[in-house]
C-alpha cells in the first residue's frame, strides 16, 4: 500500500492503519529499535509504542515522508529507553560504542547549554550532512541515525570495517570542525 | 541532559529526505568503482576473472636442479614432511619445473609473459608466446594464518664479507658522480665503452677507510643522457650498475621516454586498478605486445610536460613495474584517470600530465585487455632450519622445514638450499644462522620438484613468525 493511502487511513481513523503500517513498516522500525536497544523486547515495546504515537499524531499530523516520521518515532522512544537503561546503569555496550564515537564533537555540557537550542544544533546537523558526499552522508545516518553496526554498514556498501571506520572518523571531525565554528568550542 | 544525548538528539532531527536515502531498506548501490566508465570492459573482466580461479592456483615451470647439492632429510623431530600432490607432469623443455610459493601459500608464477630480462636491443619487443597453461604444478597445501617478519639485526659487514656490488658504492666521470644500485648488470644491456675511473668504497662504512678499485665506465644501450651506466672493474668480468644521482626529469614525457627507452626497458605487464574510492581491485597481467601496444598510446601524449611530483588518491592503473635495465623491482608506473602518469622507477617521482584522454584510453586498453594474475611478490621461502651441511664447492646447502607455515604439519617440505653464493655464506661463516633458527629465503622462484632443491637463493635472513602477536616458536 503507497503511504499516501496508509496515512489516509489514519486520517479516517480506519482499525487496519497500525496493520497496514506494521506490514509495511514492522521490520524497518523494529531494525532501529533493535540496533539502539539490543533487546528484542524492548525493541518490540518501542514498536508498538510508536504505532500508538502514529496514531495520535495523526491527524492533523500529515507527515511528507511516513517512513522517516515512523523511524523517528522508534528512534526517539528507543533511546529514551536506553537513557533510562543507562540512568539504572544497564547501558546497551552497543549505544555506549556509538556515544563514545560521537563524544567528542561537542564540549562540555555547561558550554553547549550557553551558546544554542536544539533546533540550532539540528539546523547546524542538518548544514553538515548537507556538505558531506551522499555516500558517507548515508553511512553517517546508517550508523548515528539508525544504529547500524560497522559490520553491518561494511556488508551493504561492499567497504571494509576500516574503510568504514575511517570515512566516519573523518566525518566526525568534520562534524566537530563545524560545531567549533558555530561557537560550540570546548 | 547529557551533551551526547542532545547531539543525538540533534541527529535525530536531520531532514526527512537524508534518513530516507540513508534507510536500511534502500539496499546501497554498490560503489562506484573505476570500471562504472567502462561498464563494456567490466564485463570482461568478470569473464576473465571467472576463468582465472581455474588457472591462477597453478604455477608454471622452467627451471631446476640437476640434485648436485646435498639432500637434506625431513626432520624427524616433526612429522615427516610429504611430497604434495601433483596434479600435472608440468614438464617443461629441460623436464624441470617452477615452483613459487609465497608465505601465504599462494602461487607467485605469472605465466603471462612477465619475462625476466627485457631485451636490452633495438629490436622488437618479444611478444608473449601465449603459452599454455598446461604445465603447471599445484600447491595444494592449507597454510596458517601467519605474519613473518624479518628480525632487525644492523649487520654490518665486513669489506671481505660484502660483494662487489656492495663494495664500491660511487664513481665520478667528467661532471658526473653516479651511485651504486647494488646490482650486477648483464653483459647484454652493455654499450659503448665510457671512459675509466676510479669506483670508490669505504671499509665499516667509515669515510677514512677509503678503497679505490680502478674500473672501466660503460653506457647503458638505449639509455642517453649518462643517466645510467655500468663499471667493470679491473680483474672482474662483472657489469655493476650505477645511476647518475640528480634529480633531473625530462620536460615532456616524450624525452622522458626517449631518454630512458620506457617503452623498452618498462614493460606494463602487470597492473591493478584502483577504484574512485582508493580501492585495489584485483590484479591483472598483460602480455609483451599488449605493453608494446600501451606505449604507443602513451607516445602519444609526448608533448605532455612534466609535471611536479604529486600524490594521488584517483582512479588509476597501477603497473607494477621490474626493469633489469634501470635495476628496479616492483616499482610503480601509474596511469591516473585524472589525467597523469607517474613513476618511481627512477628513485625520484617523475610525474607528467597527459591528459584525462589519453589516460583514460591507456587505462580502458590495459583492462579490455586484462587476464587475472596473483599479487606478485617475491619468491619467499619461510621455515626452521634443520641442518647445515658442507658442500662439495666450500658451500653450504642448509635445509628448511616449512611445516611451521602448515595448518598440518604433515604437510610441511624440507628444501635444500644452496648457500654457496658470498652473501648467503656469510651468514653461516659467522653463525648468525643455526639450526633451529627461523629463517626468510628470497629465490627465483625456481624448486626442482624431486628434491626441493632450491638453488637460486638471493637473500636469506633470520625471521620472527607471529600468530595474533604471539612469536611462534619453532617446537
Amino acid at each position: 500500500m503507497e503511504d499516501h493511502a496508509i496515512i489516509d487511513l489514519y486520517f479516517a481513523r480506519a482499525d487496519n492503519a497500525i496493520a497496514e503500517t506494521a506490514d509495511k513498516y514492522g521490520r524497518y522500525c523494529h531494525t532501529i529499535a533493535y540496533n539502539i536497544t539490543q533487546d528484542t523486547l524492548d525493541s518490540e515495546e518501542c514498536v508498538n509504542d510508536t504505532y500508538l504515537r502514529a496514531w495520535n499524531a495523526m491527524p492533523p499530523t500529515r507527515p511528507n515522508s511516513l517512513s522517516a516520521f515512523l523511524g523517528r518515532i522508534v528512534r526517539n522512544l528507543s533511546l529514551d529507553r536506553v537513557r533510562r537503561k543507562q540512568a539504572e546503569k544497564r547501558a546497551a555496550e552497543h549505544m555506549e560504542g556509538i556515544r563514545e564515537e560521537l563524544w567528542d564533537c561537542l564540549p562540555a555540557e555547561s558550554d553547549t547549554a550557553k551558546v544554542a537550542d536544539d533546533l540550532v544544533l539540528a539546523d547546524i546537523i542538518n548544514r553538515f550532512l548537507a556538505s558531506l558526499p551522499e555516500v558517507t552522508r548515508n553511512i553517517f545516518l546508517r550508523r548515528y541515525w539508525y544504529f547500524s553496526s560497522v559490520k553491518e554498514l561494511a556488508a551493504d556498501y561492499h567497504m571494509s570495517e576500516s574503510k568504514i571506520k575511517m570515512m566516519m572518523m573523518r566525518a566526525r571531525e568534520s562534524l566537530r570542525a563545524e560545531l567549533e565554528k558555530e561557537g560550540f568550542t570546548p | 541532559m547529557k551533551r551526547i544525548d542532545r547531539l543525538l538528539d540533534a541527529i535525530g532531527m536531520a531532514d526527512d529526505a537524508y534518513i530516507d536515502a540513508a534507510s536500511p531498506q534502500n539496499k546501497p548501490a554498490a560503489p562506484r568503482r573505476i570500471w562504472t566508465r567502462w561498464a563494456a570492459t567490466a564485463a570482461c573482466i568478470m569473464l576473465i576473472s571467472a576463468l582465472g580461479l581455474t588457472v591462477l592456483p597453478r604455477l608454471a615451470g622452467v627451471v631446476g636442479s640437476d640434485g648436485a647439492a646435498a639432500e637434506c632429510a625431513p626432520n624427524e623431530e616433526q612429522t615427516p614432511a610429504r611430497v604434495p600432490e601433483v596434479e600435472d607432469s608440468g614438464d617443461t623443455d629441460d623436464g624441470r619445473h617452477r615452483f613459487q610459493i609465497d608465505t601465504d601459500g599462494n602461487p607467485l608464477a605469472d605465466q603471462y609473459g612477465n619475462a625476466d630480462i627485457y631485451p636490452p636491443d633495438d629490436g622488437p619487443i618479444t611478444p608473449d608466446s601465449g603459452e599454455s597453461v598446461d604445465n603447471l604444478w599445484q600447491d595444494t597445501r592449507e597454510y596458517r594464518d601467519v605474519d613473518v617478519q624479518t628480525a632487525e639485526l644492523g649487520i654490518v659487514w665486513s669489506w671481505e664479507d660484502l660483494t662487489p656490488a656492495e663494495r664500491y658504492t660511487s664513481f665520478t666521470l667528467g661532471t658526473g658522480t653516479y651511485c651504486t644500485r647494488a646490482r650486477e648488470i648483464d653483459a647484454a644491456y652493455i654499450g659503448a665503452h665510457r671512459g675509466n675511473t676510479f669506483a670508490v668504497g669505504y671499509e665499516n662504512h667509515d669515510a677514512s677507510q677509503e678503497r679505490l678499485a680502478e674500473c672501466a665506465v660503460y653506457d647503458i644501450r638505449g639509455i642517453g643522457g649518462d643517466r645510467f651506466a655500468a663499471i667493470r672493474i679491473v680483474g672482474d668480468d662483472r657489469y655493476y650498475l650505477f645511476m647518475r644521482d640528480e634529480y633531473d626529469p625530462p620536460a615532456t614525457f616524450g624525452e622522458a621516454i626517449a631518454l630512458y627507452s620506457m617503452d623498452t626497458y618498462l614493460p606494463l605487464t602487470r597492473f591493478y586498478i584502483v577504484d574512485d574510492d582508493g580501492e585495489e581491485v584485483g590484479t591483472h597481467s598483460l602480455k609483451n605486445a599488449d605493453s608494446t601496444a600501451l606505449w604507443e598510446l602513451l607516445s602519444d601524449a609526448a608533448d605532455a610536460p612534466f609535471a611536479e611530483h604529486r600524490f594521488h588518491d584517483g582512479a588509476a592503473a597501477m603497473f607494477t613495474v621490474t626493469s633489469p635495465a634501470y635495476g628496479i623491482e616492483n616499482r610503480s608506473f601509474a596511469v591516473y584517470a585524472d589525467g597523469y602518469v607517474q613513476t618511481n622507477a627512477f628513485d625520484y617521482g617523475y610525474a607528467y600530465f597527459i591528459g584525462e584522454e589519453a589516460a583514460c584510453a591507456v587505462i580502458e586498453y590495459a583492462v579490455t585487455r586484462a587476464r587475472p594474475a596473483k599479487e606478485e611478490r617475491v619468491p619467499t621461502l619461510v621455515g626452521t632450519v634443520t641442518d647445515i651441511l658442507p658442500a662439495s664447492d666450500g658451500g653450504y646447502t642448509v635445509c628448511v622445514d616449512d611445516s611451521i607455515l602448515m595448518q598440518d604439519p604433515s604437510d610441511g617440505i624440507v628444501f635444500s638450499v644452496d648457500m654457496s653464493a658470498p652473501k648467503l655464506s656469510r651468514w653461516l661463516k659467522h653463525n648468525l644462522i643455526s639450526v633451529g633458527d627461523t629463517v626468510i629465503i628470497t629465490y627465483d622462484g625456481v624448486v626442482d620438484e624431486e628434491t626441493y632443491t632450491i638453488d637460486g637463493a638471493q637473500t636469506v635472513e633470520p625471521a620472527i613468525l607471529t600468530v595474533d602477536g604471539d612469536i611462534l616458536i619453532p617446537e
